[in-house]
């Protein structure tokens, strides 16, 4: 049965898909809106895949020394700023340039593929524009591993089951548990803390928001079959609570209630998406799978006052308010860019590590 | 109502002489509006003065309406429907060919409302309305199941095609199985008729795995002591080499550890088209310990030819040269020996073994033919040896040779067919090209099995594209990914979807290599349309792949039950896939340990029938893997089911439609 993305596009949405060739070395890229196809081009993956291996190495070297001092290694290729600076020269394609810079286009959907997820497309495609953040989307950006993810997505969002939110907590952690707390503080409707993995599989088809405030881990992926991509990921609870892997999803032993929102917060459980980032690709689809339509996450571990902020801050308005999530998550991102306690921990030059690994997958 | 003779001839004579009221008096008289029997017989006379009095039809029609479309709940009346729908289509339009449909499905009872609802799902499919043609098939099916049954062979094969039009090819096949087994289970049609149609049905539609598995039931059962009746056994040969494409050869001593030869040389065959090599290999040894333990003259021919192929499929040298030594002690290649000695298995003249080939099989049996068929392959082997090792001149001179001597043994020649095809591809000139295009071509008319043909398709478009002819390699290569899509979707091993799914690189590739830059052979916004389809296609592949090596993961794909049925996975398959549990259902009687039905011996309506006899039959070799997959939305997700920009950028499988269609004529 074939179905088609064109009419999951909102008349002010524009979307782009990148596909990578490794064979011939090429980005293909596709941009177009809800009424046609805007342009295809052909980009060199050579200097892309570069610069975002430039991208990783800096922010492990960031992760590993955060709060000891700066960076040691001399950037080859520049730092973060520059190298936003050169990957919206080289990886976003001249109609997504163009549509960034056209007001009538508010939210960008970003279909990524492989290593491209790793890239923070929201602060690439500013800069490719030359434009303020304020006027470049201002509805926000919604990324999907393919359209097909992007139109399943779509068709769970439509849940109206009453809402029930878990919250995933890693034990003995002060500060994990007051994230929570203020979570909780912040829903309008019911909750619970989970603790152990087989709390969370008594709530099946029950949980319309996962909030995960607790530690995770990948294996160093390889390549499967023809293509680089792994999904050994894990989520711990600490005190012989178990953990959670992609096949707990994907045999239906925990299944979440159709159109489910998943954030996955706090700094230690950004090392879900560590290493070659776009492993969160494998972490949103097993999500998807268990019926979530929203996966909120980070592509690395970042300061816990950052992801407090925007997390936190998502939800509440989400919920509140009934702000779409990349909506809220863009305004809540621009907060936290000018909230003057976390522009105190921005050292120069690393303010895309601060604001660029937040990503929301899926409807928005 | 059956008219007698008499009167047809009175109604006949008026037809073709009477005025318009001596033959309303007289069809009148014969269906009265108070005690209109016989509907059925009134629709076909109606039809028939369409074309024998176009001057008086439409009014005799008009005066005839209301007894043709009364309502009657009597079980002859409803049986008819089908015909007094045509008449009313014929006369008034589609719409009111409907609303007829629409009006009886209201006024039956319930136990009767599936036939009506069935003609109006199958009347909506062929509108192109087939979301409300599932919902009301799949009421009928549950009404069909309800009542005695009369129709459900019908709403089971119009639901088949119903599926087949969404795009859902599995779920068509499982619908088409279904019907199948329970035309077997009510004794309309045998043990070995069911078995043909079960692999014919699975050749069409792809549906290696399940082919696959059932050749090796076959084979399995082949090899135990329980072995049906001779008779069977060449019944069943029969059936799968037609299946094939094979004319049966004349068995004379058949047992069952010949079938098991046959169908494990089959189910090899099939897995290395998938591009399971190993599994494949070992499939070639086992029909080769079998073809020893036959010791008969056919056993040895047998014998050698799953070797040969097994070298075929791994082409090393060493092996080989091994294997052709052995062939001194085998009497019909005494010819060809002094042909391979003292030289490179390849390095040989292709005319001596034309000469040697030329002759066909000695006498007339089919040992003999076997045997020939041995000698075919092994020339084939010499030409793969050939061009493993970059002899391609050679190569391809000895793939015509068996092409030229050997190409009535169908599979063989696809696979020789195929090497030759890539060679000349391969080589890049323009006289190759064209040569080519031009033996594929005439090759793809004559095959029908999907693998093979998208194995020709697209080693054809890859000729098209380097001859710069981009519009005609496209055209080529969206038919090979359909054909591709097409057997990924019955495949439920993860194995084979891995092997097929790396075999998709090559179309694909193709694909998106010829529509990643403008030109003037294709409309711009058509171009960007199809290049987002395989674009996303390709993404989907990776993710397929990528989900399906990791077969710990139970659920991405299917659920599956090996030789039973799970009361939890049936319920969960109720509730997020109805249209698979139907079908699986329906054909839940082959995880019984046997069937015993009551053969009536003739129409069970009659109120004089009495049970003749009952029949106990064994089921084992029906049992494959259940399978129930995915809803539609996590098929999204998990599969090659991906989406288009706006309309569907590949075309539809409509070779598939057509050939339902033509199965249903």
């Amino acid at each position: 049965m074939s179905e088609a993305l064109r009419p999951h596009l909102g008349p002010n949405d524009v979307f782009a898909s990148w596909y990578i060739r490794q064979e011939r070395d090429e980005l293909i890229t596709l941009v177009g809106d809800a009424d046609r196809l805007l342009g295809s081009q052909r980009l060199p993956l050579a200097p892309v895949r570069e610069l975002l291996r430039e991208w990783e190495l800096q922010i492990e070297d960031i992760t590993a020394r955060r709060g000891v001092g700066a960076s040691r290694r001399p950037p080859p290729l520049g730092d973060l700023p520059d190298l936003v600076q050169q990957l919206g020269a080289c990886a976003i394609p001249d109609a997504l340039r163009d549509a960034a810079r056209d007001p009538r286009y508010r939210r960008l959907v970003a279909l990524p593929d492989g290593l491209v997820h790793s890239m923070p497309i929201d602060l690439v495609v500013v800069r490719a524009a030359m434009l303020p953040i304020t006027r470049v989307f201002v509805d926000g950006v919604v990324t999907a591993p393919s359209a097909a993810s992007f139109v399943y997505a779509r068709g769970k969002s439509r849940g109206e089951a009453a809402p029930f939110a878990a919250l995933l907590l890693k034990q003995g952690d002060a500060a994990l548990e007051e994230e929570v707390e203020t979570v909780r503080q912040a829903l309008p409707f019911p909750s619970t803390v989970v603790r152990h993995r087989d709390q969370l599989a008594e709530l099946n088809e029950r949980i319309s928001l996962l909030y995960v405030a607790s530690h995770g881990e990948t294996s160093t992926p390889g390549r499967a079959g023809d293509h680089e991509l792994g999904f050994d990921w894990r989520i711990e609870f600490d005190g012989g609570g178990g953990a959670l892997q992609a096949d707990d999803f994907y045999s239906g032993e925990i299944r979440l209630q159709p159109g489910a929102v998943v954030v996955i917060s706090a700094c230690s459980v950004g090392q879900v998406a560590a290493g070659p980032m776009h492993e969160l690709r494998g972490m949103v689809n097993a999500l998807f799978y268990a019926g979530a339509a929203n996966v909120l996450a980070a592509r690395w571990p970042l300061p816990y006052e950052t992801a407090r902020h925007v997390f936190v801050g998502t939800v509440r308005d989400h919920y509140r308010d009934g702000t779409a999530l990349a909506s809220a998550l863009r305004s809540n991102l621009l907060s936290a860019i000018y909230d003057p306690p976390i522009r105190a921990l921005v050292r120069p030059g690393q303010w895309p590590f601060f604001f660029g690994p937040f990503v929301l997958a899926g409807a928005g | 109502m059956a008219l007698s003779q008499q009167r047809l001839h009175q109604l006949h004579r008026l037809l073709s002489h009477g005025d318009f009221h001596q033959l309303l008096d007289a069809v009148t008289t014969l269906w009265p509006s108070d005690r209109p029997d016989g509907l059925g017989a009134l629709a076909d006379f109606l039809l028939h003065t369409r074309t024998a009095r176009r001057d008086v039809c439409q009014d005799l029609y008009d005066q005839m309406a209301p007894v043709l479309t009364c309502s009657r709940h009597d079980l002859e009346a409803v049986a008819q429907l089908g015909r007094r729908h045509a008449a009313v289509l014929a006369f008034e339009g589609r719409d009111a060919g409907e609303a007829f449909l629409r009006r009886q499905a209201a006024e039956l009872p319930a136990d009767d409302r599936g036939f009506p609802l069935m003609l109006l799902g199958r009347h909506l499919t062929d509108e192109g309305r087939i979301d409300e043609a599932r919902d009301l098939l799949r009421e009928a099916i549950r009404a069909a199941e309800m009542s005695v049954e009369w129709y459900l062979l019908s709403v089971i094969r119009e639901m088949a095609r119903c599926q087949l039009h969404a795009g859902e090819t599995a779920l068509s096949f499982e619908y088409v199985r279904a019907y199948w087994v329970k035309s077997y289970v009510r004794g309309k049609i045998s043990g070995p008729a069911l078995k043909t149609f079960l692999l014919g049905s699975a050749a069409a539609f792809g549906q290696i795995d399940y082919l696959v598995e059932l050749q090796l039931n076959v084979a399995t059962c082949g090899r135990r002591e329980e072995l049906p009746a001779p008779s069977e056994h060449a019944d069943l040969m029969a059936a799968l080499l037609s299946e094939l494409g094979i004319d049966p050869p004349e068995v004379q001593e058949a047992d069952g550890l010949l079938e098991a030869v046959h169908a494990e040389h089959f189910a090899a065959l099939h897995l290395a088209d998938l591009g399971k090599t190993d599994e494949a290999l070992e499939a070639f040894g086992r029909a080769a310990d079998d073809a020893t333990r036959l010791e008969t003259r056919l056993g040895a021919a047998l014998y050698w030819m799953s070797r040969l192929l097994a070298v075929w499929l791994r082409p090393r040298e060493e092996e080989a040269v091994a294997l052709l030594a052995e062939f001194g002690d085998w009497s019909p290649a005494t010819a060809a020996r002094g042909l391979l000695h003292g030289c490179l298995p390849y390095a040989v003249d292709t005319t001596a073994w034309r000469r040697v080939l030329a002759g066909g099989p000695i006498d007339g049996d089919s040992a003999a033919h076997d045997e020939h068929q041995a000698l075919v392959t092994a020339v084939a082997v010499l030409g793969r040896l050939a061009e493993a090792a970059g002899a391609t001149e050679q190569a391809r001179a000895l793939y015509q040779v068996v092409l030229d001597c050997g190409s009535q043994e169908l599979w063989l020649g696809s696979l020789v067919l195929r090497r030759l095809i890539a060679l000349l591809v391969g080589s890049g000139s323009d006289d190759d090209l064209e040569r080519a295009g031009a033996i594929g071509a005439a090759r793809l008319e004559k095959e029908l099995r999907p693998m093979a043909r998208w194995h020709l398709l697209t080693e054809l478009a890859h000729g098209r594209a380097a001859q710069g002819r981009p519009a005609a390699a496209l055209a080529l290569v969206e038919q090979a990914i359909t054909l591709w899509k097409r057997v990924l979707s019955g495949l439920y091993d993860p194995r084979s979807k891995v092997a097929w799914l790396e075999r998709g690189a090559r179309s694909l590739d193709l694909a998106v290599d010829l529509l990643s830059v403008s030109g003037d052979w294709i409309d711009e916004s058509d171009r960007l349309d199809k290049l987002l389809t395989v674009t996303e296609l390709s993404k989907a592949r990776l993710m397929t792949d990528a989900i399906n090596r990791k077969e710990y993961l139970p659920g991405p794909f299917m659920l599956t039950e090996r030789y039973g049925l799970n009361a939890d996975r049936m319920e969960q398959a109720r509730e997020e896939a109805p249209d698979w549990h139907a079908a699986v259902a329906l054909q839940s009687v082959v995880y019984s340990e046997s069937l015993v039905y009551v053969d009536w011996g003739h129409d069970w309506r009659h109120e004089n029938s009495r049970p003749a006899r009952e029949v106990a039959t064994d089921l084992g070799p029906l049992r494959t893997t259940l399978r129930i997959p995915l809803s539609h939305d996590r098929e999204l997700l998990a599969s090659v089911d991906t989406v288009t920009y706006d309309v569907s950028g590949l075309p539809a499988d409509t070779e598939l439609i057509d050939l339902l269609s033509s199965a249903d004529g």
